[in-house]
């Protein structure tokens, strides 16, 4: 019996000196994997035009109906994007999103991205529609795609 | 050759009409072949070749006998190439094949071809979700394209305001030219170059000038011609789609609404439904917009002292309900009148005069506003044949002749108009027009004939073409008391010669348009508004009703006469009684038997005195005899003939109420505006000019503080202590059925997908021929004749509330001929005052030489222009003076 506890005390003072993979959350956080599916982003062109066109294929392949877009004309004296439609509103609810990716995948225009945000919390219902000014990437990340 | 023929089509044999192409034959056998050029009212083009099938015949041995394999089965000899659906006709015993390898490898060959040049930009194309080629791409297609080099572009290009052209996505089928030449009659669209660099534009590549249908976008099977004011809104899927029945004309059109949220963002056809299908007119296609106008009412408004303030529903019914019921109490029940409702559905019309003669007792009622004088509330009826089996509007466009009397039809029905086109063009049908303008079916290029009357002379013309038509004497197939009438009539009439000096056509052409419309074997005649509020109208229906009868366009089994409305539902309000002189279905109030049912039904004995026709009704409340009036659905302040004497009316009676959507003309002078539903937001039956009902879905629900028509009343109908309750449209529904004569034994669940016509079995009036006189005319002054007509771009105050239709429209026009406009030294865009004796109005002036020297022509419909502040037309309509007051500015 004495044998058993033995190994069994040999088992834990192993790990005592072993070192601990807890991540000591929210003043160390993780690296997360380059295919980590997170709080969706929305990519710019090289020179700083919107990628999204607003053709709504993301919203319709959404498994959860997550994602509303209303498309409109661009002013040809100030384009939103290289074509003629951009998306003049953008809202992921982010309560229905699954993070499944599916509207990464239909995207024709590579301009969604699930990124690697997780940090998703907040204290209001409304505040987790999320709406285009907070998913498009500032004019500083133009051209920036993620690597998957 | 017999009638019909066996065809197998995938192994599936059916029997199908000699003569069909293989593609219907093939959808009959429930198989699909893919289409793209061909379209069912247009010929058979074979301009895409995507409805290639392999086609083959039974062999055939010794003896023309058929060979018979090793399984007994008939050997078919397959044709070596693979032939066009769509423009190959079936033959006895022919033999089709649409998936075998042959005709799939074809199939896809062409689908390659198409895609060729096509940009695939499917994600951004608003045909994207509900495009054919989109659809064929994926069912048919290769998904991958062998087409290494560049693509041929266009540069796209808006043709005017409703269409965007992005020719890049064009696959030339042909469509958008050929429907617009053969049913719209537009000529508007053409094919640039040939070939590969094939591309459809208007001829100038200027802005279309058309009837900016938008038709061409709706049968575009591709995203080449797309609607501009719909651009980008969504994309099909986003969109809930309801089917309802347009509340313009009185065609019926069956409208398609595309509904995102609470929006109504477009409007097209159905495609397979109504009386329709693929066609909408301007008005069906932009003219929803007034559904979500910011203008609209958002609660009831009462006049508590002075002012118009918003009240809330049970108030407004409680003070409405309190004030009929002490005007009935001090002055009698027909010190109040109802007035409106042809824009209503049937359901709505029938509780309107069922609150009028059953509730509060006065037979005051009526719809036809517009109206100049007094006409029977049977009259129409009779003109169009009493309920007998009446024309339908395939028909119409299959008839050998068709007279048109009196109205634009482009303005009033373009759905008919579009159908004449139609005929003229594939069926041989031939046009007569009765018109003092040069109207669009007049033109020389629909090989028609134009009568060009004299303005004021439309009732001499009518009878002198029954003059003429009874020169060959009695037609056959009319009720034996009905010829012997028309004997006595023809004696009566005289000849046609004296019509002809009176209407400035020649007695030889009436004599002609009058053989024509005798002889053809299918043929129709078609009147509405122009005479039904025409002053001398009673006269005038009743010289169509003998018209009718002469030419055999009335005959006991069937009616070829056609009324085309003002409104979407005014044969609905003939019906339901909306007329002071009968019940619903044309019951006679004083026959003691047959208003029985409405009497046990009503739990009220009814007022058996005609009432007040709408004409009385505004002379009465103008002098003061009508206390009370309910104004549903109408603009009475514009649609009243007398502007002085309307004014004057709403000026003096104790209670005006108004049932409208805005905050009209008429409802600003109003003691209690309920806030009502628009078509759209409200289910209902409305009957169309053919009489068939159909049945309209629901698309949103009412706006904030607004209610159904319907509601409304029974609402006030429970406040003077009716014990209705209606729960839904279908309850009165059954109700109509059960008592309406005609109606008789119509289901609600019968009305869809196509409702019935209604038909009576025994008609629902005798024949009436009499020699129609006008009344003693009054003396027809000197100056110009008055005419007005529909316009196509608006219709009713609805129309110009919206964005498309009065930018479509532009501002009110005087339309002078150029030799008048000379006489009186006007040039196009002064300025003129039109004056008459009532009052005068101010607009710009054109010069049109389709109207006819001695006249000019306005338009009414326009918000800006009312016509009624001329005066009341009297006699055989309006004389009045132009002159000029200002030149048109230079540039301008």
């Amino acid at each position: 019996m004495l044998k058993e506890l033995g190994q069994g005390l040999g088992v834990t003072l192993g790990n005592l000196f072993k070192k601990p993979f807890t991540v000591q959350y929210p003043e160390e956080k993780l690296e997360m994997f380059p295919r980590f599916r997170g709080l969706h982003i929305l990519t710019r062109h090289e020179d700083g035009l919107e990628r999204c066109v607003g053709c709504e294929l993301c919203a319709v392949a959404c498994p959860a109906d997550a994602i509303f877009v209303k498309a409109a004309e661009n002013d040809p004296q100030r384009p939103n994007t290289h074509g003629e439609r951009y998306a003049e509103r953008y809202e992921i609810n982010m309560l229905r999103c699954i993070f499944c990716g599916m509207c990464e995948e239909a995207c024709p225009e590579d301009a969604i991205y699930l990124e690697k945000n997780y940090e998703l919390s907040d204290y209001d219902r409304d505040a987790f529609i999320y709406t285009k000014d907070e998913l498009l990437v500032g004019p500083e990340k133009s051209g920036y795609l993620p690597q998957r | 050759m017999s009638a019909t023929v066996k065809v197998t089509v995938d192994g599936r044999t059916i029997e199908v009409p000699a003569g069909t192409l293989i593609t219907d034959a093939a959808r009959e056998a429930e198989v699909h072949v893919p289409i793209f050029c061909a379209h069912s009212k247009l010929p058979p083009l074979g301009a895409c070749r995507i409805c290639v099938v392999e086609v083959g015949m039974p062999k055939l041995g010794p003896g023309r006998l058929p060979v018979t394999g090793a399984d007994g089965a008939p050997e078919i000899a397959w044709l070596p190439k693979v032939q066009t659906g769509c423009t190959t006709t079936v033959a006895d015993g022919m033999h089709v094949r649409t998936d075998s390898a042959v005709a799939v490898k074809a199939r896809k060959g062409v689908m390659e071809f198409l895609l060729v040049n096509h940009p695939l930009d499917c994600p951004v194309c608003d045909e994207g979700g509900e495009c054919q080629l989109q659809d064929l791409a994926f069912a048919f297609g290769a998904d991958f394209s062998r087409m290494a080099d560049a693509k041929r572009t266009f540069v796209s290009e808006d043709l005017g305001p409703i269409v965007k052209k992005e020719a890049n996505r064009c696959i030339v089928c042909m469509r958008c030219v050929r429907y617009c030449d053969e049913m719209m009659g537009d000529d508007a669209l053409t094919a640039h170059q040939r070939g590969v660099l094939t591309e459809i534009s208007s001829f100038n590549r200027q802005p279309l000038e058309c009837e900016q249908c938008g038709n061409c976008i709706e049968v575009c099977p591709v995203g080449a011609l797309t609607a501009l004011p719909y651009r980008f809104k969504a994309r099909p899927w986003d969109l809930r789609q309801h089917i309802t029945v347009c509340p313009y004309c009185p065609a019926g059109c069956s409208v398609r609404l595309g509904v995102r949220g609470m929006e109504i963002l477009r409007a097209r056809g159905t495609e397979f439904r109504g009386v329709n299908q693929e066609y909408l007119c301007v008005r069906g296609r932009f003219g929803y917009e007034f559904v979500s106008s910011p203008d609209r009412l958002s609660s009831p408004l009462l006049r508590l002292g002075g002012s118009l303030a918003p009240a809330g529903f049970d108030e407004a019914v409680t003070y409405a309900a309190a004030r009929l019921r002490d005007i009935a109490a001090a002055h009698g029940p027909q010190a109040i009148a109802f007035l409106g409702g042809d824009k209503l559905n049937l359901e709505e019309q029938y509780l309107f005069q069922k609150l009028a003669r059953g509730v509060l007792g006065t037979s005051n009622v009526d719809a036809r506003t517009r109206a100049t004088a007094r006409l029977p509330g049977d009259a129409i009826l009779r003109a169009t044949g009493a309920g007998r089996p009446s024309l339908t509007l395939d028909q119409l466009s299959r008839a050998g002749e068709a007279l048109v009397l009196g109205d634009d039809l482009q303005g009033e029905a373009p759905y008919v108009q579009s159908l004449l086109i139609l005929g003229q063009h594939q069926n041989g049908l031939h046009l007569t027009v009765a018109h003092p303008r040069r109207v669009k079916l007049a033109r020389s290029k629909f090989g028609g004939e134009w009568l060009a009357l004299k303005p004021g002379s439309e009732l001499t013309l009518v009878n002198a073409l029954t003059a003429a038509s009874l020169e060959a004497g009695v037609p056959a197939g009319v009720p034996a008391e009905v010829g012997a009438a028309l004997a006595s009539l023809a004696s009566a009439l005289g000849s046609p010669e004296a019509g002809a000096r009176e209407t400035g056509i020649s007695a030889d052409d009436l004599r002609r348009a009058a053989k024509r419309l005798c002889a053809a074997d299918q043929k129709a005649i078609v009147f509405g508004r122009a005479y039904t509020e025409h002053p001398q109208a009673a006269a005038l229906v009743q010289a169509i009703e003998n018209l009718g009868w002469a030419s055999g366009a009335l005959t006991a089994k069937r009616a070829s006469v056609m009324f085309v409305g003002p409104q979407h539902d005014s044969q609905g309000a003939l019906d339901m009684g909306l007329t002071p002189d009968r019940l619903p279905g044309y019951v006679d109030p004083a026959d003691a038997a047959a208003r029985r049912p409405f009497e046990q039904q009503w739990g009220a004995a009814l007022d058996l005195s005609p009432g007040l026709s709408a004409p009385e009704i505004l002379e009465a409340a103008a002098e003061g005899r009508v206390k009370a009036l309910w104004i549903v659905a109408d603009e009475w302040v514009k649609s009243a003939p007398d502007r002085a004497r309307i004014e004057r009316a709403l000026e003096r009676c104790e209670l005006v109420i108004v049932n409208d959507l805005f905050l009209t003309a008429t409802a600003k002078r109003a003691h209690v505006v309920f806030a009502a539903a628009s078509f759209a937001e409200k289910e209902g039956v409305a009957v169309n000019c053919e009489r068939r009902l159909q049945r309209s879905a629901r698309a949103i629900s009412p706006r904030r503080g607004a209610r159904p028509d319907g509601e409304i009343f029974q609402a006030v109908a429970r406040g003077l202590g009716a014990t209705w309750s209606y729960r839904t449209p279908e309850d009165v529904f059954r109700e109509i059925a059960r008592l309406t004569p005609g109606y008789q034994g119509l289901s609600w669940a019968q009305l869809l997908p196509l409702g019935p016509q209604w038909t009576s079995p025994a008609p629902l009036a005798g024949p009436r021929i009499a020699p129609a006189i006008a009344p003693a005319a009054a003396e027809a002054g000197d100056g110009l004749w008055m005419l007005s007509g529909g316009t196509l771009f608006l219709q009713g105050s609805l129309s110009y509330r919206g964005a498309q239709l009065p930018k479509l429209a532009g501002e009110a026009r005087a339309r002078l001929h150029p030799d008048q406009a000379q006489r009186l030294g006007i040039g196009d865009g002064d300025t003129v005052e039109i004056a008459g004796s009532g009052g005068s109005v101010t607009l710009a002036a054109t010069l049109d030489d389709a109207v006819p020297a001695g006249s000019v022509f306005v338009p009414y419909a326009f918000r800006e222009c009312d016509l009624n502040r001329l005066g009341a037309p009297a006699g055989a309509g309006l004389r009045v003076r132009v002159r000029k007051t200002a030149a048109a500015l230079v540039g301008a």
